[in-house]
């Protein structure tokens, strides 16, 4: 007690020299830099005794997954808890297949040993020939009918494999990831979690949000071939991008079965230091689109080890149409500031509007029109390119190519809309796609967040390119077939109104690379067809909250009413 | 390890004065699911309440072993265990209280699951409170950072669909706890439980000492078992128990911990007392405080006899100080 109020006198709460004390701790390992919050709390509320409800415990236990953990001169202590928590998983129908390919001898001879925890191990002994090939040795050697990627220094959830399969069971699943957390060295922290949505392809093209833990069928892996030795760094991107690709279902766990464990990503071993990680994504990427004969330049982005950017390269020209918002002069001054910040590259792209400004872009005018519905249906008559782009709030483009990148994610079949993010002034979003929650309200994603050096949220980074499950009314970027189907007419203020029907089967993307500038408030409507938004996470004006014990019991209440 | 088919299973009960519960721990141990080798031991500690005469009357298939002496706990199983590891046919033997009564699959369960777990040392099941079946009374045991040996979840509530996963824990609670003859053969000690403790905390030093020589204790999903709790030993006046455990905590770090970690807990023992007997004290139970200082000092008296068997364990440790550190801290 005195000790305590002698500490609180000379290191105040909050003050520079406390902060400079907690520095010298941490280096000198006294202190664990890793600051538990919120979610941690959470999380250990939850693991307070070990004795847990189990989930699902009358599965059949004919599938059987085959465990591959490569080992690579593992820290024996991590090694073990991962060990332990296959061994601890609540579905017994399992093997776990240690690929031995240690280069320290005293650690080669331990890990041989693990064989005697549980019938059910064994190890394989290779000489070490990189990530890749370790793990097809281990992959070869498997008898099971899918097959689970563990790291050889993370730890996985009791419940995981129960959840896994019975997505096997119930969906019929190729492919099956989880969401993740980190975990700190001593065990005792859970941080950083990230809730993963629903399949979203146009996410994993920016970067290999599936990750950990990922388990796919024995018969897919068959298929598309054992991992590619050449691209160690992004091996396992390149196996996932292969695997996607053949698949028939892909299936999502939606809580967090697996932890990553944090020293990997402290910066003494930031892998962006390492050239060949950033090639062998960029290469990875570069033969999918190239397997797809799509021509797009990926680059990697700066400062962003693992998010890859891609530069579609348009041959078509674009139909961009102006609805007409308010009365003539208003309207003109909206048109000019679009027409001058958009680059027409191709001869054929060509500007919609209601009202002549002077430019030597091609725009071609409507004088008259009963209505915007009317505008509308008369505009996609007169507009010669397939690419469509209507914009239908004052909006200003903050970087001129923004219809290319628009334009580019449109030559992907699957994609049937492309969105761009809207910002309000300063780095802040007003839009970034829409995503609707269970109970059918629609949310504009990362509303009112200010992009800014730390971008982490729950749901991942607020600057990601996305799938989302509508696009805001205020841009619309589709193509001219499937842009019919989704005018419905004009509501009673005279507005147009869209809607999503189940003929939509695209994906709707969010391109963080084209930016506008909204001036104006926004009242969206859309219906959806697939909920992307993940089950723990409940959406209150575009951003996130776990749904916690509070949650569910005012739920509850809300229902019982 | 070669294994007969249905492994052999033996039942080991030690009783003083506890007459009237026998009866329902062995009806729970004749009504096994399990249909391999079974042999039930009573190993009576000199009993005066005619415990011998009326096992002997009602139970003629139990091997009753009566002693002279009370000779306590550890010495008890030790007797009951050497007897029974003279039948060959004989894997796996189940510690089991007077006042703890197993679930009918509990022994096919834990048989089941110890098949395909070569490493196996001890295991157990959740044991619940015999009174109220929705408490539980553990899942198993550790030895905290400061020390102190603590039964896991205690006093936890669980309902009807709760369990444990297959979870590699510290150790095994002795109530209704299985242990493997493999693992007997292997730990250096010619008795598997420590007799200078006489009772209280061997199961901790069993489950230390496994845990050291690397092999595994487990809580075993899919069964129960029922214990009434400090029934064997008067619960009315708390301070024998507290002078017991006192009394064996300091041979059981000072014959078991690696040097560092023993190092580090010694000197974080001084202030964990103090405070100890701070709360007692204000709890008005003075006769407890006063059994805890003497449990202490009489513990020293016994540091030359757990320093020699400190260094017979020490060949045989096999694990990390720093992963023994993390299962003393994550609590099970």
């Amino acid at each position: 007690m005195v000790l305590k109020r002698i500490e609180l006198t000379i290191f105040p709460k909050g003050s520079r020299r406390r902060n400079k004390v907690k520095k010298l701790l941490i280096r000198a390992k006294l202190r664990s830099p890793f600051v538990p919050d919120d979610y941690n709390t959470w999380v250990q509320q939850q693991k307070k005794s070990i004795a847990q409800r189990i989930n699902c415990a009358n599965i059949s236990s004919d599938i059987k997954i085959s465990v591959v953990i490569p080992v690579y001169n593992t820290p024996m202590q991590y090694l073990r808890e991962m060990i332990y928590s296959v061994v601890g998983q609540t579905y017994q129908n399992w093997e776990l297949i240690i690929v031995n390919s240690s280069s320290d001898k005293l650690i080669r001879d331990k890990t041989k040993n693990f064989t005697a925890i549980d019938t059910r191990i064994r190890v394989i002994d290779v000489e070490n020939k990189g990530i890749a090939n370790n793990t097809n040795a281990g992959i070869k050697a498997a008898s099971g009918d899918y097959i689970a990627f563990c790291d050889h220094d993370d730890v996985l959830e009791p419940d995981a494999f129960v959840l896994v399969v019975e997505k096997i069971i119930t969906e019929g699943a190729d492919i099956i990831y989880t969401d993740e957390d980190k975990i700190s060295d001593d065990s005792k922290i859970y941080f950083e979690p990230f809730f993963k949505p629903d399949w979203s392809p146009d996410l994993f093209t920016h970067v290999n949000y599936l990750n950990h833990l990922t388990v796919v069928s024995k018969k897919l892996v068959d298929k598309t071939g054992l991992i590619d030795g050449s691209l160690d760094g992004a091996q396992d991107y390149d196996f996932y991008l292969k695997a996607t690709d053949a698949a028939s279902k892909i299936s999502h766990v939606s809580k967090v079965m697996y932890h990553w464990r944090a020293s990997r990503n402290s910066t003494a071993h930031d892998f962006s230091s390492k050239m060949n990680v950033l090639d062998s994504g960029v290469k990875a990427l570069t033969r999918h689109f190239k397997r797809k004969n799509i021509d797009v330049a990926v680059t990697p982005r700066v400062g962003a080890p693992g998010f890859y950017n891609l530069d579609f390269k348009v041959e078509k020209g674009f139909s961009l149409i102006i609805m007409p918002m308010f009365t003539g002069i208003v309207d003109e001054m909206i048109v000019k500031k679009l027409v001058t910040k958009t680059d027409t590259i191709h001869k054929s792209s060509e500007i919609i509007s209601s009202v002549a400004v002077d430019s030597d872009k091609n725009i071609v005018v409507i004088d008259s029109f009963d209505n915007q519905l009317d505008y509308l249906r008369k505009a996609l008559d007169l507009a010669k390119n397939e690419d469509v782009i209507i914009v239908n709030r004052f909006m200003i483009p903050m970087e001129k190519n923004w219809t290319e990148a628009l334009q580019g994610y449109l030559k992907l079949e699957h994609v049937s809309s492309v969105s761009p993010m809207i910002m309000r002034t300063g780095n802040v979003i007003n839009s970034a796609g829409m995503l609707v929650d269970e109970s059918g309200n629609y949310s504009h994603l990362f509303e009112g967040k200010v992009i800014e050096h730390k971008t982490y949220t729950l749901y991942g980074d607020l600057d990601w390119n996305r799938n989302v499950d509508a696009f805001g009314e205020g841009v619309i970027c589709t193509r001219k077939k499937d842009l019919t189907k989704f005018i419905v007419g004009l509501d009673e203020y005279q507005n147009l109104i869209f809607e999503y029907t189940k003929q939509s089967n695209g994906t709707n993307v969010l391109n963080i690379k084209s930016r506008l500038c909204n001036f104006g408030v926004r009242h969206d409507v859309g219906v959806t067809s697939t909920r992307l938004l993940n089950d723990n996470l409940f959406m209150l004006h575009g951003s996130f909250d776990m749904k916690t014990l509070e949650t569910g019991l005012i739920n509850m209440l809300r229902e019982m009413n | 390890m070669s294994m007969a088919a249905k492994p052999g299973v033996a039942y080991i009960i030690v009783s003083w004065n506890n007459k009237k519960l026998l009866d329902e721990c062995i009806q729970s141990i004749n009504s096994q699911s399990y249909n391999g080798v079974q042999k039930t031991v009573v190993v009576d500690n000199n009993s005066s309440d005619g415990t011998v005469d009326y096992l002997l009357e009602n139970f003629p298939d139990v091997n009753v072993l009566p002693q002279l002496n009370n000779y306590g706990f550890a010495k008890g199983n030790n007797i009951g265990i050497s007897t029974v590891l003279q039948d060959k046919r004989i894997d796996y033997i189940v510690l089991l209280n007077t006042d703890a009564r197993l679930a009918s699959n509990w022994t096919s369960t834990m048989i089941n699951f110890a098949r395909s777990k070569p490493l196996l040392a001890t295991a157990q099941s959740i044991t619940l409170d015999y009174f109220d079946h929705s408490a539980i009374d553990s899942t198993h045991i550790y030895v905290s950072q400061w020390g102190q040996a603590t039964q896991g979840s205690y006093g936890y509530p669980i309902g009807d669909h709760y369990d444990v996963p297959p979870t590699k824990v510290f150790g095994c609670n002795a109530a209704a706890m299985l242990i493997s003859k493999s693992f007997m053969q292997a730990q250096p000690f010619d008795n598997l439980l420590d007799e200078t403790m006489f009772m209280y905390l061997e199961d901790v030093d069993l489950a230390m000492r496994a845990t050291l020589m690397g092999w595994d204790n487990y809580t075993v999903p899919g069964t129960r078992a029922y214990h009434m709790g400090s029934v064997s030993s008067s619960k009315k006046d708390p301070s024998f128990s507290m002078y017991m455990t006192f009394r064996n905590n300091l041979g059981l770090l000072i014959k078991n911990l690696p040097a560092n970690l023993l190092v580090k807990i010694l000197l974080s023992t001084p202030k964990s007392d103090y405070s100890y007997l701070k709360h007692l004290w204000k709890l008005g139970m003075r006769k407890s405080a006063l059994a805890v200082i003497k449990g202490r000092l009489v513990s020293l008296l016994y540091v030359p006899i757990n320093i020699a068997k400190r260094k017979r364990l020490a060949k045989l440790i096999d694990i990390e100080p720093d992963y023994l550190w993390h299962l003393m801290n994550r609590g099970y």
